[in-house]
């Protein structure tokens, strides 16, 4: 049976429905591109709606603090900006030290990036540390602050963003899954597979064209860049949440841990989201591509660690957990820029867990980068070049 | 803690405990867990056990979190042990679900005000702790097998009913009348049952108003009144406890947890999980008995869970003697034949109490999601943004993402996209169940948190 071909050739295709891709999308369409969004299960199905919602400057790999500091005002303007709450609250993040070595860890890294020329990482000690979470154990010593930061709410924020697409004239499809991305006089022409309703298994071929395609396929951008020749590190990983019922409120900021793997905030509701980077297990499924398992011991350590800080939490009560599928890059950095090996395609994936507060600046970044405009901000540690100098500094 | 099993079995009710006697029979080990604190589940409550099969562990006020079917199944389950409760993962070669049924949750304005309770909650609390409601105002709306038997029940322990509402629609019974020479030849032991109910109620001089529709329950912080219409007439009365019912639906919390396929019930307006004769499910190591297959009653619950029973002895039982197989080969057959021989006279069942329709008393400001107080309207303006399913009118108004875990909204959500897209139910699919299985507190999962040198962090 031949293949469906849609002849319309449009200006860009986004592959990846995820907050990238919607992000993306949106900032295309409304430069006035004609833009097609494909996603292979449903909408945000994966990392985008597994988020811990952290929207965090604080404690950044050096690349990435510039789009971090960048995006916080688009977060301030976003609700209005797409027409829809998405739950924005500056309420702040905070790095705990529980003893003085790791008072001095947080000493040495506000001292990294001042060197750095940002001012935003501030050390508090131990009594304005209680006065703000009276809750917290007595132990801890002192924490990194970042005031201007916070946290959203990841599916509020799908929501407004695919509501915004939907009204700037972006065409979403759902159950398609792109397999090749191949350049011919006319441009670039996908080659994909479509299910007619995800509860069902049964595929058809489907084909696209359009000038320019941005690869913003999440755990999924590696197979992207592997099959035009750019293969880069990239492990599909579950990482595991917890949410508890609503309890009086007692934590105004974020709170990670310098030393645990935690991070804990609190909803307006009253819930606590618990999270921290455990990893569970990953499975391959046949509607969603992939998903993932809790590993149980994990989920109690990263549990343990909550109490250890907010021993109160003891008495509260666990009402759901997951494990969300996210791309991680080894470096942890992401991939954003230009295909090097494919011209007209651009990378937009791999965000290791913390894309999340980069959404509202990285869609306009990409629609620049598509745009051949100039990028005012630094992204050349996020070339998916670079592993490949990497192999070859260490071939010579 | 790690322990391993032959089979371990989730709910020793009718259905568990018979499949757990039969694995017994065959001399496999067999973990038996059950959240409640003594055996017989629902309808067997308050009943201690007189038995020990040698073999099964049975572990009371046991919890599930959560079970993992891969190469082996894994199940992580809270155990309440005289040492304190503790966070145990066990594994099985086979598992059986046995978790029964669960109230349909009925909708109508004023549900989620406090003294508005299920009719089996009722019966629970009598079951268990004998107590039964005193004084006036208590009245019963709904209709089913277990609304007459808990009325019968605590007027026998000396409560007074003020009113029953029966709100079934009129023309109900004269539907279901065809379904009865069928039922009467596939188990008239059934209809006896039926009979005899009815007569009980009856004797009992209940004021009984029939045809009810409109139902509101009002007050200020609990239940005061209960206003309905019959007869044409606007009807009030005080009320402190109103007890509804809307019948019985298969409890697929755990099976829709563990991915396991379902299909969609037209009849019982659920759905269920995908299952062979003998309870396999989609899953080649994981069986499902009892009403948890489909609603069928006590009896066929015993029969269902000895067949699975056998069946899962037969799948695990590595050389069994020619003697040993012919037997319970002949005693599948007999199970089976009695089963399919029996289960036609649900369909009089479910026609005389059909499930009500969805808009027979919901109103435009009912609340569908209790836990996070979302109302019809909520969702048919979420199904009009483009919500096709349960999931998404999750990610659209936070519906099913409190503290019951989807149990009281999943199915109805199901239900009203159906109606509104007039896709299929099946279609629409079902709420996505996480773990952990029940509300868990957070100083249970420490027990197992790794130790100290275990954990290594690789944050920047």
């Amino acid at each position: 049976m031949m293949p469906a071909t849609n002849n319309r050739v449009v200006d860009v295709i986004v592959i990846g429905g995820g907050l990238i891709g919607l992000s993306s999308a949106l900032a295309l369409q409304q430069q006035g591109m004609r833009v097609t969004l494909l996603e292979a299960s449903i909408l945000a199905r994966h990392a985008s709606s597994a988020s811990a919602g952290g929207v965090r400057s604080l404690n950044r790999h050096p690349a990435e603090i510039a789009l971090a500091r960048a995006a916080l005002p688009l977060w301030a303007t976003l609700a209005k900006k797409l027409g829809h709450p998405c739950g924005f609250n500056v309420s702040g993040q905070m790095r705990v030290a529980e003893d003085a070595n790791a008072f001095d860890a947080l000493a040495a890294r506000a001292a990294l990036t001042q060197e750095l020329g940002y001012t935003h990482e501030q050390l508090i000690a131990a009594s304005e540390l209680r006065s703000r979470l009276p809750l917290l154990a007595p132990h801890c010593h002192g924490a990194l602050v970042v005031e201007e930061d916070g946290f959203a709410d990841p599916l509020a924020t799908v929501h407004a963003y695919r509501q915004a697409c939907i009204t700037a004239g972006v065409s979403l499809h759902e159950g398609v899954r792109v397999l090749t991305i191949a350049k011919d006089a006319a441009g670039l022409h996908l080659h994909c597979k479509a299910v007619a309703d995800t509860n069902q298994s049964v595929t058809h071929a489907i084909e696209y064209r359009c000038h320019c395609c941005v690869n913003a396929a999440g755990a999924w951008g590696g197979e992207i860049s592997t099959s035009v020749g750019e293969p880069v590190p990239l492990r599909a990983v579950a990482l595991q949440m917890a949410v508890t019922e609503p309890l009086p409120h007692f934590a105004s900021t974020v709170v990670g841990c310098q030393g645990r793997k935690l991070s804990l905030k609190q909803t307006a509701a009253g819930a606590v989201v618990i999270g921290g980077g455990f990893e569970g297990q990953v499975h391959a499924d046949w509607r969603y591509g992939l998903r993932g398992t809790l590993n149980h011991a994990f989920a109690a350590q990263n549990l343990a660690n909550a109490v250890a800080l907010f021993p109160h939490l003891q008495q509260v009560r666990v009402v759901r957990q997951w494990a969300g599928i996210e791309g991680m890059i080894s470096d942890t950095l992401p991939v954003l820029g230009h295909s090097v090996s494919l011209p007209g395609l651009v990378h937009a994936f791999g965000f290791s867990a913390h894309g999340f507060a980069l959404i509202p600046v990285v869609g306009p970044l990409v629609a620049d980068i598509v745009g051949g405009r100039n990028i005012n901000l630094p992204i050349e540690a996020f070339s998916v070049d670079r592993f490949k100098q990497k192999r070859n500094t260490r071939a010579a | 803690m790690n322990d391993s099993v032959d089979a371990i079995i989730v709910g020793a009710g009718p259905a568990g405990l018979a499949a757990a006697a039969e694995l017994a029979k065959h001399r496999l080990s067999v973990c038996l867990l059950d959240e409640q604190i003594g055996p017989g589940g629902q309808i067997w409550r308050n009943t201690k056990p007189t038995h020990q099969w040698p073999g099964v562990i049975y572990s009371p006020a046991s919890t599930v979190i959560d079970i993992c079917a891969q190469k082996t199944i894994s199940v992580t389950w809270l155990q309440h042990s005289l040492a304190g409760k503790i966070m145990r993962e066990s594994r099985a070669r086979a598992l059986i679900i046995a978790t029964g049924a669960m109230e349909r949750p009925l909708l109508f304005p004023g549900v989620q005000l406090p003294g508005v309770m299920g009719i089996g909650a009722v019966q629970s609390v009598f079951k268990q702790a004998q107590l039964v409601p005193r004084g006036p105002g208590v009245v019963l709306a709904g209709h089913g097998p277990l609304l007459l038997l808990t009325a019968i029940q605590i007027m026998e322990q000396g409560a007074s009913i003020d009113a029953v509402l029966d709100l079934s629609p009129p023309g109900t019974q004269q539907n279901a009348v065809k379904y009865l020479p069928g039922a009467l030849m596939a188990d008239p032991s059934l209809l006896i049952q039926g009979i005899q109910l009815i007569r009980s109620f009856r004797k009992m001089d209940i004021r009984v108003w029939k045809n009810v529709t409109a139902l509101k329950a009002t007050g200020d912080g609990c239940v005061e009144q209960v206003q309905f219409v019959a007869n044409g007439c606007q009807q009030k009365l005080p009320a402190r406890l109103l007890a509804v019912h809307d019948g019985v639906l298969p409890n697929t919390q755990l099976t829709r947890l563990m991915n396991l396929k379902h299909r969609w019930n037209e009849p019982q307006q659920s759905f269920v999980p995908l299952t062979q004769a003998d309870g396999l499910s989609s899953h080649p190591q994981v069986w499902i008995a009892g009403d948890g297959v489909g609603i069928a009653g006590v009896d066929l619950a015993v029969q269902r869970g000895q067949l699975t029973g056998l069946a899962v002895a037969q799948a695990l039982e590595s050389s069994p003697s020619h003697k040993a197989k012919q037997r319970d080969n002949k005693n599948v057959g007999l199970l089976e034949h009695s089963i399919s021989r029996r289960l036609p006279a649900r369909h009089f069942v479910d026609t005389l109490y059909p499930p009500l329709l969805i808009d027979h008393l919901a109103t435009a400001d009912t609340i569908v999601c209790r836990c996070e107080a979302i109302t019809l309207a909520t969702i048919h303006s979420a199904i009009a943004q483009g919500a096709v399913g349960p999931n998404r009118i999750k990610t659209f108004t936070r519906c099913g993402m409190g503290a019951c875990q989807g149990r009281q909204c999943s199915t109805h959500l199901t239900r009203i996209v159906a109606q509104e897209t007039g896709r299929p139910a099946g279609v629409v699919g079902a709420l996505r169940i996480r773990p952990p299985l029940k509300p868990t507190m957070i100083a249970d999962y420490l027990s197992m948190a790794l130790t100290n040198s275990q954990v290594v962090d690789t944050t920047v």
